[in-house]
């Protein structure tokens, strides 16, 4: 039975695009057929961070309006046999998508895939009611600020009002030291104000703007602490009881060795 | 007689061909296609090449399996799939045989309604004038020849039925002969887009190894039996 996930944040630049890039690669990773569907039309970025804009031929809107097949759209990943990415259109606006073209197509795509991650656009517009309409579940990012963590709970009411049921959360980029120091909110604070379940905390990573910017998801990258946090996720989507990981002994560069040599 | 082999492989200068029996079994063609392919995997070697398959009538479907089966078995880069005797057609949708996603996506385009941005300046004869950069999202389509003074950013197309030339950097898309003439070509001042196209080819530029700086020296690129091959101006 396939599952359709939208990945969503309200706030924009909370890192959407790249949990959904990992997601996918690690779900791929463990042999389960994804297909990434860029929702962001008119601002498509996913191609971008998974490294596949230049074999674009086709998009998401050339499915739906019916120029081409929808498997001549889909972007086959060489580094992992079971990812697909179906890319947003760039010169389009969210318009072009109605939220019935949407479920349709998706339903479609559950045919052929186990995962089907859906990358939603910031705000609560237009691209937000395509993206959601077609999913069942939904990933919630945010980051441990303030705004964007109002914005999370607008959007857990929408989703709600939407009838995508419990949502679980992702919260990202936290720093360890300054949760510590009291001067950024802990996922306990976070939790306290959303009270959905949470999927996974992805600490604050440099390597994060390193492979993005390289079109290689971190999540393949066995010492990136971000990609650990990920992989994490992943295995919990799939079922299994992994504990949060232990950002505060993880925090210092002798201790992130320390752990590299202890898992080898 | 010789036997007639199901699966022949030839290298040519414009890629490699790959004749195949129509009187086999596909099923039989593939484990025919994986076992030369494999075999011959050190022919293959990194290189970036356009396939052409020939003697047999395929199903898209079909002619994706055998392409599959040289992705897996060999580092070979396809950059363009062809089939033999595939004219691009200028009116009539693309028949489905023997074409491929590529060729038919960019046949398709057979009317350019022209599109420019605002503060479209000067048209003269067959040829459109553009002053300004295109960002990301913007288009220009024409029927003829664009020159376009300033930069082309990736995530733009520049979509035209002649030539296009930019006085600038291409980084997004360039589509010449959009409908079907070969004879186009792509010039800038600084040549590195996402993706060229000319005619029916698609080709995109490999990114440039870690660490070596990237040189902008003006070029254009063309079509030479097939193949877009890029040359200094």
């Amino acid at each position: 039975m396939s599952e359709v996930y939208v990945i969503t944040s309200g706030k924009g630049g909370v890192g959407k695009t790249t949990t959904s890039a990992n997601l996918g690669a690690g779900l791929a990773l463990q042999g389960k057929k994804v297909v990434l569907v860029d929702a962001d039309i008119g601002l498509r970025n996913l191609d971008v961070v998974m490294g596949l804009e230049n074999r674009i031929v086709f998009d998401i809107i050339d499915v739906i309006e019916g120029n081409c097949r929808l498997k001549q759209a889909l972007i086959k990943d060489k580094r992992y046999p079971t990812l697909h990415l179906l890319p947003a259109a760039q010169t389009k606006d969210k318009d072009a998508v109605t939220p019935e073209q949407m479920r349709k197509l998706c339903d479609q795509l559950r045919e052929d895939f186990d995962y089907i991650l859906l990358d939603c656009p910031a705000g609560i517009e237009q691209g937000f009611k395509n993206a959601v309409a077609g999913a069942d579940k939904a990933i919630v990012v945010t980051t441990p600020e303030v705004s964007p963590v109002r914005d999370a709970d607008r959007i857990i009411g929408l989703l709600e009002a939407a009838e995508v049921r419990s949502p679980l959360l992702v919260l990202n980029r936290i720093k360890p030291k300054m949760v510590e120091r009291g001067e950024m909110m802990s996922l306990e604070e976070v939790t306290e104000i959303l009270a959905i379940d949470v999927l996974g905390v992805v600490p604050d990573d440099e390597t994060i703007v390193i492979s993005t910017n390289r079109g290689e998801p971190a999540v393949a990258d066995p010492n990136s602490f971000a990609g650990q946090a990920f992989r994490d996720i992943v295995r919990r989507m799939l079922g299994e009881t992994v504990p949060l990981m232990d950002l505060e002994a993880n925090t210092g560069f002798f201790s992130k060795f320390k752990k590299l040599f202890s898992k080898a | 007689m010789a036997v007639k082999q199901p699966v022949m492989i030839k290298g040519q200068l414009d890629g490699i061909n790959i004749t195949l029996d129509e009187a086999v079994d596909f099923d039989i063609l593939k484990e025919n296609l994986r076992k030369k392919v494999s075999r011959g995997r050190k022919f293959f070697e990194g290189s970036n090449s356009t396939v052409s398959f020939a003697g047999r009538e395929m199903s898209d479907d079909e002619e994706q399996n055998l392409i599959d089966i040289i992705l897996e078995e060999t580092n070979l880069d396809v950059t363009f799939i062809r089939s033999e005797g595939f004219t691009p057609p200028l009116t009539a949708s693309p028949s489905k045989t023997g074409m491929n996603a590529y060729s038919s996506a960019v046949s398709s385009v057979t009317k350019i309604s022209n599109q420019f941005p605002a503060g479209f300046s000067y048209r003269e004869s067959n040829t459109a004038y553009y002053k300004g950069g295109l960002r990301s999202g913007q288009t220009i389509r024409f029927e003829g020849s664009v020159v376009i003074m300033g930069d082309i950013n990736p995530g733009s197309e520049v979509v035209a039925g002649g030539n296009v030339v930019v006085l600038g950097a291409l980084k997004g898309m360039a589509h010449a002969g959009a409908k079907g003439d070969l004879q186009c070509h792509i010039a800038a001042l600084d040549l590195r887009p996402t993706q060229v196209r000319i005619a029916d080819i698609i080709s995109y530029v490999p990114a440039p190894p870690k660490g070596k700086k990237v040189e902008n020296n003006p070029s254009y690129a063309y079509i030479k039996d097939g193949q877009v091959f890029v040359a200094p101006l």
